[in-house]
């Protein structure tokens, strides 16, 4: 459960494809998800293995890194929220973040893209 | 026609497995030059008979039946969302979704939020499709429904309630493809087209293919939207239903709020007159031929309780297929009664 970057033209996949769909290329590194921007929420009531106990927040996150992404969301998260988006015991996991940290992450992210690979 | 003049075969099922189109042909004892299996949910009728129909003009074949059906139980339901595709099974599944109803709740979230949206304009979809229904002795809702059972009814994933969703049924729809010699009050197929896949995943869902192909599919029609007396648009949800709308033209303005209670809720658009799937029930694969079916039976005079005097051109689209996010198959078919 983490982004791919294609390796030719920088595009950033989730999920996984196996071609990039802009440039075609077919080799990948891998990156961390990191902050987006929340576009809907939904709280789900009934459903395929959905009981009383188990009703899910899921959420729609556009990454700042480039693809929507769904993920389950803290129920505190509204569209428009800022959110922090993390792998979490094998699936993707939206918290929302406070001002401040998400600057310092934004800039935590920036100084890691001039590494090589992540992950 | 007999089922010994039948020489094509065009199958769509989620649930045949371990049975494929043959089976199916050998079982009816049909003896086929031409033999296709599709199972792209939502898009796989209009597909089929688009190939049904290039079939019989290159002569390949002269006589193709299109059939559809579906017959899945809770526990192969809850199977097929949760194996969908290996996408879904890795990243959809782990996240305990519950199904599309949840991926098409964030789709109409987004929908209200760009085109100013409410609940009593989704209500104003399903009650009038229910209103059509009732002239429909095969649809599964036929009592009336009325805007506050609509909004009263209860939650599935917020803003979808009961009413928004598709009911699962088991069921079939059939067409039989041919020569317009050979059909009595035969309905003609005037244009298809159809784009998949057309933003990767990476949009909002609120426009389909249909939109790209729109201009080309009532160019070949000979006629644009406003000539079309009869549409079928596929309704897994209501939200879709005025995004195909809008993709085939019937919003230049954008304004879905007036397209959904000014136009479907008056039911002076006629759309959706079996009930569509909102209230006629969603049979799996079967609910991409559904739409067509009811069109061919609106032109041939046959849809009685319901039927719109003088129908003489119709359009059904067919959407689905979830890769990730939204619907990723698109397709159109205007058709129109022979003269």
């Amino acid at each position: 459960v983490i982004l791919r970057v294609c390796r030719r033209c920088d595009l950033v996949a989730f999920p996984p494809r196996r071609w990039c769909p802009r440039c075609g290329g077919a080799s990948w590194r891998r990156a961390s998800p990191g902050l987006g921007t929340v576009e809907s929420v939904t709280h789900v009531h009934q459903g395929f293995g959905i009981t009383g106990v188990s009703r899910p927040y899921l959420c729609t996150v556009r990454l700042d890194a480039g693809p929507a992404v769904i993920a389950t969301a803290d129920p505190h998260l509204v569209p428009g929220a800022i959110a922090l988006v993390s792998n979490v015991g094998g699936v993707l996991r939206a918290e929302p973040i406070r001002e401040a940290d998400a600057t310092r992450e934004a800039a935590r992210v920036r100084t890691s893209k001039t590494g090589t690979d992540v992950g | 026609l007999s089922p010994s003049d039948v020489d094509g075969l065009a199958v769509g099922s989620f649930s045949l497995a371990p049975d494929r189109a043959i089976d199916v042909a050998w079982k009816l004892g049909l003896r086929l030059r031409f033999l296709m299996e599709d199972n792209h949910g939502g898009a796989a009728g209009i597909t089929m008979i688009d190939h049904a129909r290039r079939a019989v003009e290159a002569g390949d074949a002269s006589v193709i039946l299109v059939v559809a059906g579906d017959l899945l139980g809770r526990a192969e339901f809850s199977r097929l969302i949760e194996d969908f595709n290996t996408t879904t099974r890795e990243y959809l599944t782990p996240l305990a979704y519950g199904g599309p109803n949840a991926l098409f709740a964030m789709v109409t979230t987004r929908q209200m939020q760009s085109y100013g949206l409410g609940r009593e304009d989704y209500g104003a979809i399903a009650v009038a499709q229910r209103a059509w229904a009732a002239g429909n002795p095969s649809a599964v809702y036929r009592t009336p429904l009325t805007l506050d059972d609509y909004l009263d009814a209860p939650l599935v994933a917020d803003p979808l309630c009961r009413f928004d969703c598709a009911p699962l049924v088991a069921g079939a729809d059939a067409v039989v493809v041919t020569t317009g010699n050979r059909a009595r009050r035969p309905v003609t197929c005037l244009a298809c087209r159809a784009f998949h896949n057309v933003d990767q995943q990476d949009g909002d869902g609120l426009q389909t293919g249909i939109a790209q192909v729109a201009g080309e599919l009532w160019n070949a029609a000979g006629f644009g939207p406003d000539e079309a007396d009869v549409i079928s648009v596929y309704d897994d949800y209501p939200a879709m239903v005025l995004a195909q709308l809008a993709d085939l033209g019937y919003a230049p303005d954008g304004d879905l709020a007036r397209l959904a209670r000014q136009q479907i809720g008056t039911g002076s658009l006629a759309v959706n007159t079996s009930g569509g799937q909102l209230s006629a029930g969603q049979a799996g694969v079967a609910g991409g031929l559904h739409g067509v079916v009811e069109i061919v039976r609106q032109l041939r005079g046959e849809a009685h309780g319901r039927q719109i005097a003088g129908a003489r051109n119709g359009v059904a689209t067919g959407y689905g297929m979830i890769p990730y996010r939204y619907g990723a198959c698109a397709n159109a078919l205007v058709l129109g009664r022979s003269r």
